[in-house]
């Protein structure tokens, strides 16, 4: 770092160029003796020294609650989701998929994960105005190929699903070309895919989603029951990552899981996620948790929708957690044209 | 170590200092120790005078040998023994906190060291009627709480102003404070000017982790540098003031032996007592106390202790 | 009266050399003036006259000038009964707090994802403004984020319903200081007074606390710092686990003293990790027995089966206890069982049912 920006009296920024500390970083993270013995200062020209590095390392000034709510412009993430393509579940979730931080999806096997991935891979394209990013999406497999014929067929049945949206807009996307599909069997390789491949497409500006399907499988079969304490770093270090693109970039961070029976996993850990009527919980522990900003858990159901509905399997969708959404379900369905949410069903 | 300069004592004028400079002779001690003869013909100055200066430096500066029997007597007088206000932590004590001495309370994070501290202090101040000086590093002293304490003691409202009138508090947050409260503290003792007539004889120290650990790391030298003097500083004030010093240091899990007492070997010499708060599991309220090191009582003495309402002060006194 | 040098924050080579001359304790020092000085321990001019400044106590940096207060408890008792508490808005942990989150001092929120920490957090963020007439403190907020978890629309909702709350009393009690009082408290003043700041990582964080004195000497209406999470930046990227502990631990010290000298509350939220122990694991608080020094009060909350609890597991002076609460649409309250009128809008026992239904007709 350029030290001589540094607003403090010269003999400090002398003697910091002196001891040749590298970095502005360093300044805050010795401790006052080691920089009083490198630099030579006393106590009081540490102090002075540390908040001037303090100044030039702050990113962001404070604001008031009071202006992210009127300068709408400048603080799209508190403004601005991702919708679903579904009024209802528009609705439901509050807007969409909170464009900052790690939303989760976790269910078992069928319960329609991957099919809303999809559809948020699509909804993503669409411009502001309609609930998309007007970008593209990334959609990393870590087990099953990519369904692309699933896609096309979204695809295909997109004016029908969007009828909010004028037929012109639909035509002009081309929805297949700003999907960019990775497949990784490993953690180092999505590591490497997240710190490599995918922050040149978000700085490109081709894509503002990033979905990763499954997250639990990489862990599963990698890490045995005694290395968990390695797989728990990981795992953090994996949500760091992930986080910090997600705030940088401004875009939406999707994860889906897979769940485990309660039993099983009750004897490893006590945890008590409030999830006590389940008979599954989320794969991957507290570690995990803690890195989301939101968790949506999906099911299946044994009953069939009522025929206005389109009919199908009907479907739960349950927010566990999320910082703006009580806890709460409600039901959907999958056919052909996607994911819909059904509008004030109560089963009778 | 002092340094010579003119005026030190008769006999030692600017031209003798300024000579014996030139010749690396700058203080009292390089003056004593050195071989005059040599030094008188090095200097070119008269082994009479150095002789004399010597002389009068070694009277006023030198250590003055007392006998053993003096010692004692002297420490009979001085010494007075705190007791803490909970049986149980007397006897593991051997009847009290020493004045003169360290005392170190160590635990982890919840086990009650605060809860102890100010028990004791409270105990002090109601029923030796003393003035205790506690210096919080931490922010974890409330003031309700001692009240509820004294409370528990007297129902008499005076007496609970009066015993919290004792009790005077410092905060600091960092070392360099601390040792200017120290200083502070000296002043005072010498000056005679604490408040009451009686003479302080407890200080509380809670905690010194606190203060310690964001010194410590990297390469450790500097940080521990201050650590030992923090370290000597409590140790002159408790012997040179007759002072009971009781502070309270956190625990590192040791994988071995469980959990020990922080900030390691070298400051591990510095309390002469030291006990180690474990909270039970099974009985909420009770914690362990053990005796890990002791000048009087054999180690490895175990109690279990409550810490409740009254805090680890006994319970009941209110009837009498 | 003898101080010794070596405890003085100098620069350690002046230090060295002061001492390898001879002046070991302060009083050596004061008897020469600053040119004697430099020529006998071979120090420039400068340097002779800083070190007489810091022995002499008048060094200038603002945050060590400060002369050491000392009370006595009885003047801190008067000092506490005075500055009262932050409530929760949960009458149940007000009441196992004393009154609710105190000023001058650390708490310390604990709990798994989802359980209800950044619930509390903007609950607290909110309360705080609360008019004194109504037995709140008046004060400002500053909220630091690291984990992105703020939410506007979910601090309106809890803004809302605190100021729908306080027209409700007002309205009842027909009392001129409380309808003059509401004249202010509204939703956009609450937002106004609430600053917020985000960090990414904790580098940023330490610049952040670093600079936060002289923002509080400007905006001395601040009476609570909200940090959610203290976890989350210091839980990675840290090959070095003491250097973590250093860290945490200089931070903890750098807030109680805010909170101390400023008069403010500090609240700080923490995860929960699983602490693999020889025969069961658990869950524990995240960040390592040391950071368990650092709050004066430590709350962990918990599910135990389909309802939320708080148990309050270190206080200076409140004992143990553990006591149930509720989340409901308008924020942080009492468990629903006590207070029966919240649970028309949030029928909690049947997650089946979509309880937004109602407000969103």
């Amino acid at each position: 770092m350029d030290w001589d920006q540094l607003e403090v009296s010269p003999r400090i920024i002398a003697a910091v160029k002196k001891a040749n500390i590298k970095s502005a970083g360093n300044i805050l993270t010795l401790s006052v003796p080691e920089l009083q013995k490198l630099a030579n200062l006393s106590v009081a020209d540490v102090h002075h020294l540390q908040r001037a590095v303090s100044a030039v390392l702050r990113k962001n000034l404070g604001v008031t609650a009071l202006q992210i709510y009127s300068e709408k412009a400048k603080f799209p993430a508190q403004h601005q989701k991702l919708s679903l393509g579904c009024k209802v579940l528009d609705n439901f979730l509050r807007g969409g998929i909170p464009l900052v931080g790690i939303t989760e999806i976790a269910g078992e096997s069928s319960a329609g994960k991957t099919q809303i991935g999809l559809q948020l891979c699509l909804c993503v394209q669409y411009p502001v105005e309609y609930g998309g990013l007007a970008s593209g999406a990334v959609y990393i497999c870590t087990e099953d190929a990519f369904p692309s014929k699933r896609l096309q067929q979204l695809i295909k049945s997109q004016h029908k699903l969007r009828s909010d949206v004028p037929t012109e807009v639909i035509k002009n996307i081309r929805f297949g070309d700003s999907i960019f599909v990775e497949h990784t069997a490993d953690v180092d390789t999505l590591t490497e895919c997240i710190t490599k491949k995918v922050p040149v497409l978000l700085l490109r500006g081709s894509i503002r989603l990033v979905i990763i399907d499954s997250i639990a499988a990489l862990f599963r079969c990698e890490f045995a029951a005694k290395d968990a304490a390695i797989k728990a770093k990981h795992l953090q270090t994996l949500g760091a990552k992930l986080h910090s693109m997600s705030s940088r970039f401004l875009t939406p961070v999707l994860c889906i899981n897979q769940v485990t029976d309660r039993v099983r996993e009750m004897n490893s850990e006590q945890i008590d996620l409030g999830l006590q009527d389940k008979k599954v919980v989320p794969a991957l522990g507290i570690s995990w948790s803690n890195q989301l900003l939101m968790r949506v858990m999906v099911a299946r159901t044994q009953h069939i929708a009522p025929a206005e509905h389109a009919g199908g399997i009907l479907r739960t969708m349950e927010v566990v957690f999320a910082p703006h959404i009580p806890q709460s379900s409600c039901y959907y369905t999958v056919d052909l044209e996607g994911v819909k949410g059904l509008d004030d069903y109560t089963q009778s | 170590m002092v340094i010579l300069r003119e005026g030190l004592c008769p006999g030692l004028s600017a031209g003798i200092v300024a000579v014996l400079k030139a010749n690396n002779v700058k203080t009292v001690i390089d003056l004593v120790a050195s071989d005059l003869e040599e030094l008188a013909r090095k200097c070119s100055l008269s082994y009479k005078t150095l002789m004399a200066v010597r002389r009068v430096l070694l009277a006023q500066y030198s250590a003055f040998p007392s006998s053993g029997a003096d010692v004692y007597e002297e420490l009979k007088s001085s010494t007075a023994i705190l007791p803490t206000g909970n049986r149980k932590l007397d006897i593991l004590l051997d009847s009290g906190l020493y004045t003169g001495e360290v005392t170190e309370i160590a635990g982890a994070a919840g086990s009650g060291k605060t809860q102890t501290c100010q028990s004791i202090a409270v105990n002090v101040a109601y029923n030796l009627k003393q003035t205790v000086l506690y210096v919080d590093t931490t922010g974890g002293l409330t003031a309700s709480r001692l009240l509820q304490l004294v409370q528990s003691r007297t129902k008499s409202e005076d007496e609970q102003v009066a015993s919290l009138q004792r009790i005077e508090v410092i905060r600091v947050f960092d070392i360099y404070k601390l040792f200017d409260a120290f200083q502070d503290l000296r002043h005072q003792i010498s000056q005679q000017l604490l408040r009451s007539g009686e003479p302080l004889r407890l200080v509380i120290v809670d905690s010194v982790c606190a203060v310690i650990y964001p010194m410590l790391g990297g390469k450790h030298t500097e940080g521990m540098a201050i650590m030992m003097q923090l370290a000597r500083e409590l140790q002159t004030l408790a012997h040179d003031y007759h002072l009971a010093i009781l502070i309270s240091n956190s625990i590192t899990k040791d994988g071995a032996t469980g959990n020990r007492p922080a900030l390691g070997r070298s400051w591990s010499f510095v309390p002469s007592t030291r006990i180690l708060l474990t909270p039970t599991e099974l009985n909420c309220g009770h914690s362990i106390v053990s005796l890990v090191k002791s000048p009087r009582q054999p180690t490895n003495l175990q109690l279990d202790m409550e810490i409740g309402i009254c805090g680890t002060l006994e319970e009941n006194n209110l009837s009498s | 009266m003898q101080r010794d040098v070596g405890s003085f924050p100098l620069a350690p080579a002046l230090r060295v050399k002061l001492i390898a001359t001879g002046f070991r304790t302060v009083e050596t020092i004061l008897e020469f003036s600053a040119v004697e000085l430099s020529k006998e321990a071979g120090i420039s001019n400068e340097e002779a006259l800083e070190v007489l400044q810091i022995v002499k106590g008048e060094a200038q940096s603002s945050s060590s000038c400060q002369i050491i207060q000392k009370h006595t408890a009885f003047d801190l008792l008067g000092q506490e009964q005075s500055q009262g508490f932050v409530i929760t808005f949960c009458s149940a942990l007000d009441e196992i707090l004393g009154g609710g989150i105190p000023v001058a001092k650390i708490t310390e929120i604990c709990g798994v994802p989802g359980v209800g920490k950044t619930q509390l957090c903007m609950q607290l963020a909110v309360d705080v403004q609360i008019p004194e007439c109504f037995g709140g403190v008046a004060g400002e907020t500053v909220f630091i984020d690291t984990e992105c978890s703020f939410r506007l629309e979910r601090l309106m909702d809890i803004a809302n319903a605190c100021v729908q709350h306080c027209n409700l009393i007002a309205q009842g009690h027909q009392d001129k200081d409380h309808i003059k009082a509401m004249q202010t408290f509204t939703l956009n003043e609450i937002l106004s007074q609430i600053y917020y700041f985000s960090c990414h990582d904790y580098i940023e964080l330490l610049a952040q606390i670093n600079l936060l004195p002289d923002f509080l000497s400007s905006h001395p209406k601040v009476k609570l710092v909200v940090i959610d999470s203290i976890a989350f930046p210091f839980r990675h990227s840290f090959e070095d686990l003491s250097l973590r502990t250093r860290l945490l631990n200089g931070f903890g010290q750098q807030l109680i003293s805010l909170a101390h000298n400023c008069n403010l509350a500090v609240v700080l939220t923490n995860q929960m990790t699983t602490k693999i122990g020889p025969s069961d694991s658990k869950l524990v608080p995240a960040l390592g027995e040391s950071w368990g020094h650092a709050s004066t009060i430590r709350l962990i909350l918990h599910w135990k089966s389909k309802q939320r609890f708080v148990t309050l597991c270190k206080s200076p002076s409140q004992k143990k206890a553990t006591v149930p609460y509720g989340i409901t649409s308008q924020g942080f309250r009492d468990a629903e069982i006590a207070e029966p009128e919240a649970n028309a809008l949030i029928p909690a026992s049947n997650p089946r049912k979509r309880p937004r239904v109602d407000d969103d007709v």
